[in-house]
């Protein structure tokens, strides 16, 4: 089971099969519900892009972003697709452990020095953008 | 939702205000003194106004109008679509005479007209002097004279007279539902002339669909010109926002420049044979994607489609028409602006870095293998526009829709966010590598570092994450790095460095994430910061990563672990250190590092277990900065004598930091175990162990010399060792290691 920080990108993969295991691809995108420790869904209905559709059936691909829906504890990642009218699944488990920060990393960072004071503008992952004002070691 | 937003793009005005665009939102501005961050720009209103009149007054001739919207700051929209023509005329009459005298006298029959009215003639033939506005007197029921005119010829035939109105009254005025919009102004022309149209109401009334003005035309103070002199449109397409597609903004001079567009492939899209709905799967659609163009990707898919409608909660795109490819439950597509876009680029108005005039975009060329627009570079006094696999150079006089043309500058390109500027050049990373442009010379620089470029590499530089590589300039460390990608990770985790003086190159590993960078300063001194995860800037400082020693323990030696904890009974370990690595620096485990998510006084917590438990031996550094260096592949000298060959390291002495070098033959990448083992005090200052690769420094020596001799010779017709390299590797704690020489003897110099 991996552990991640808030704003971590947790990974999720499956790769679709029919019922003689060979890869096949699903009737509509696999879905994602994620539970926390005391089941209650944190998040449902997430639908997962495929992986280089043309040379690999039925494999699928999602980057998590461990937003402000998470906390620290144990969460349970269910997906679900179908396959040939076969529902078909299967259950992750991770661990949102202390630090990190729902909000990502700062995909942009600008300096803006102005007369009374001098500004960082960072925007984040989710995209919101900060002001931090001064910056000093 | 975890689909990426673009990598924004920032520049600051000549009027002081920066502006931040990311191809897929609108343009946004700030002051540094404003409370939030705004959208640029006055968005304007859609419909025209409807004139009418009434009451009875001086204002005649053809009446058109105008609305636009002002935002807090008084920047202005454009301006509506214009009105329909209104005459007013409260009481029209035909005109049957127009006496050749003083005053004219015209007949007009039951003309109702009373003295002191205002009437505007038109139409009179012969005695022309007639036509004109006019106040009237009444003389009889079916004539009224001109006060202060002068007949100049007989009347021949026609002529209309208007009786003026008092009042205009508008309605349909649209209404604004942006909160940018403060103040509301309609526009309206004087008889007779229709470029410079005046503000004959402005309200703060941002609700009411109609109002009225009794100005008249003396009245009317306010110009707006729409049309000057030369023909130029001055207001009435002028003032458009910044187009919200744009992903790079530079700031040339007065204006503000736009180039570049996202071409939006997150995720994958569910399509149906027939429907006019998209919905997407793990994709961040924003309504600013509106009017541009989808393309799904395969599914015998030969058709583009233009985005109608998206319903940003739900992801669902509406296009103009029905999809008439293959229904696919997960296509690829791809989502971008206009092709006729791709080759635009937007300055705005002189001084006015919020009112642009889209239909006076610049068309870039179409070049063979250009590849698309990555940047755009303020640099000497030119604009550079920065394509994948070109630079083209941006000139103009003084009004680029009039003189600007962009003609090739070089034939490599830059990635985004890949070029930094240093005195008269600008160092730049394309996927070819690393070079300098100078203006008029362009010169690859980075043959050392070349492999990395390679694909089939051992260790490459990833270029499918190009859109997170960034490059920042240190003038302090007089150095240039490239943060890049290097084989899977997400974000840059490695830079690649180049000390512009000595002309050397270097790789930086860091711990965390360097997603982005700026350069700013403190204290007056330039100062580079970083963007991380965990909502960390980091200013590269000291000697370690995030760590500060005055806050407690940073180094020290394990007393105990578990797979997820390291302890350090006699350490104090500050809450600070949460989110900062801690590397094992020898001992068991010697090599790992992980980052600490949480700290008791004694005890680290880990976020990644341990793959090999630290135990007594081993020596933690927290915040620790692994430094490694390798020397080239050295000759042996081969002179059939016992010379001396062997390994001096001069350096500053430092109280704590560990420091060994390892041995290197004839290329070989495992490094040679020590034959013999010796103490520091036997090996003058350098420590090792027999089957043991690691020459340990001891770098409290006062003396802040070592050396490592061992003796041994090639004959020339032998086999053994021809050639030596040695690494070095070293972790400062907070003292900074300062080598001043390293002699390899027994070498050739080259």
């Amino acid at each position: 089971m991996r552990r991640y920080r808030l704003g971590d990108f947790v990974p999720i993969v499956v790769q679709c099969r029919d019922t003689s295991d060979l890869p096949a691809s699903p009737s509509a995108a696999p879905q994602i519900t994620v539970y926390n420790a005391s089941g209650t869904a944190v998040l449902s209905s997430l639908k997962m892009p495929p992986v280089d559709k043309p040379t690999r059936t039925g494999v699928f691909r999602y980057e998590l972003r461990l937003s402000s829906d998470f906390s620290t504890g144990f969460y349970d990642i269910y997906v679900q697709w179908t396959v040939s009218g076969n529902v078909q699944s299967r259950v992750e488990k991770f661990q949102v452990v202390a630090g990190g920060n729902a909000n990502g990393a700062y995909i942009g960072l600008f300096w803006y020095p102005r007369p009374d004071s001098n500004w960082i503008i960072g925007r984040q992952e989710d995209g919101q953008y900060e002001r931090l004002k001064n910056p000093r070691l | 939702m975890t689909a990426r937003f673009p990598i924004p793009s920032a520049a600051i005005s000549a009027t002081g205000d920066i502006y931040i665009v990311d191809g897929a939102s609108p343009a946004k501005r700030w002051d540094g003194y404003a409370s939030s961050i705004k959208y640029a720009g006055v968005p304007a209103p859609s419909t025209s106004v409807t004139v009418g009149s009434s009451t009875s007054g001086t204002i005649v001739g053809d009446i058109y109008a105008y609305q636009r919207w002002l935002d807090a700051d008084g920047r202005v929209s454009n301006v509506s679509p214009i009105s329909t023509v209104h005459t007013p005329s409260a009481s029209t009459k035909t005109i049957t005479g127009a006496t050749n005298a003083t005053p004219i006298v015209i007949t007009a029959t039951s003309h109702g007209y009373s003295t002191g009215n205002t009437v505007k003639i038109t139409g009179v033939l012969g005695n022309y002097a007639a036509n004109g506005t006019w106040t009237v007197t009444n003389l009889t029921a079916n004539t009224f004279s001109l006060d202060g005119s002068e007949g100049v010829a007989d009347y021949t035939s026609g002529g209309t007279a208007k009786k003026g109105a008092g009042q205009i009254d508008y309605t349909s005025v649209d209404a604004p539902t942006d909160s940018r919009v403060v103040t509301r102004q309609i526009l309206r022309n004087k008889d007779g002339n229709t470029s410079v149209f005046y503000v004959d109401k402005e309200t703060t009334d941002l609700v009411s669909t109609s109002f009225s003005s009794t100005n008249d035309d003396d009245a009317l103070t306010e110009a707006v010109v729409l049309i000057d002199s030369d023909g130029n449109d001055v207001n009435l397409t002028a003032n458009a926002e910044p187009p919200a597609f744009k992903r790079f903004v530079a700031q040339h001079y007065s204006r503000l420049w736009l180039a570049g567009e996202v071409d939006y492939r997150e995720g994958a899209v569910a399509l149906t044979n027939g429907s006019a709905s998209v919905t997407g799967i793990d994709t961040n659609w924003t309504s600013s994607m509106v009017g541009w163009e989808f393309y799904p990707r395969g599914s015998s898919n030969t058709t583009t489609y233009t985005v109608q409608s998206i319903n940003t909660s739900t992801q669902t795109i509406t296009l103009t028409a029905n999809y008439a490819g293959t229904t696919d439950a997960f296509a690829y597509y791809s989502l971008k602006p206009g092709d006729d876009e791709r080759r635009t680029i937007y300055f705005s108005q002189a001084a006015y870095p919020e009112s642009f005039d889209l239909n006076l975009a610049l068309t870039l060329p179409e070049e063979v293998g250009l590849g698309d627009v990555t940047g755009l570079m303020p640099f000497s006094s030119q604009l550079y526009i920065l394509f994948e696999s070109r630079i083209y150079r941006m000139t103009y006089q003084n009004d680029p829709s009039q003189d600007g043309f962009p003609f090739r500058a070089a034939s490599r390109g830059c990635l985004p966010n890949c070029w930094v500027l240093v005195d008269d050049a600008a160092y730049m990373m394309d996927r070819k590598g690393f070079w300098m442009f100078q203006g008029n010379n362009q010169e690859p620089i980075g043959a050392v570092v070349q492999p990395l470029c390679q694909i089939d590499a051992e260790v490459r530089i990833n270029f499918e994450r190009t859109d997170y590589f960034h490059a920042v300039h240190d003038p302090m460390a007089e150095t240039v790095k490239w943060f890049v990608c290097i084989n899977s990770h997400r974000y840059p985790r490695h830079a690649v460095c180049y000390h512009y003086r000595l002309q050397r190159w270097w790789i930086e590993e860091y711990s965390v994430p360097i997603v982005s960078s700026c350069l700013g300063e403190i204290n007056g001194v330039p100062q580079v910061f970083h963007g991380s995860t965990g909502h960390r800037i980091l200013a590269p400082y000291g000697t370690l990563d995030g760590a500060n020693p005055a806050d407690g323990t940073v180094r020290g030696t394990v007393t105990s672990s578990t797979i997820l904890t390291l302890t350090d009974s006699s350490a104090s370990f500050s809450s600070n250190l949460v989110d900062v690595p801690v590397r094992i620096i020898s001992g068991t485990g010697a090599g790992q590092v992980r980052i600490i998510s949480a700290v008791s006084s004694t005890t680290l917590t880990v976020v990644d277990p341990w793959l090999e438990k630290p135990d007594t031996t081993s020596v933690y550094q927290v915040g620790g900065i692994q430094c490694l260096y390798r020397t080239g592949c050295y000759r042996l000298v081969q002179t059939g004598q016992n010379e001396r060959r062997g390994i001096e390291l001069a350096y500053d002495p430092v109280d704590t930091g560990r420091l060994v070098f390892r041995k290197y033959e004839d290329r070989s990448e495992t490094p040679v175990d020590a034959e013999y083992t010796r103490s520091s005090d036997d090996g003058n200052g350098v420590a090792c162990e027999s089957g043991s690769p690691d020459y340990v420094v001891d770098l409290t020596k006062s003396s802040g010399f070592v050396a490592n001799y061992n003796d041994g010779f090639t004959e020339f017709r032998a086999d053994g060792v021809r050639h030596v390299q040695v690494g070095l590797e070293f972790v400062p704690n907070e003292e900074r290691i300062v080598l001043h020489e390293l002699n390899l003897l027994g070498c050739r110099s080259r």
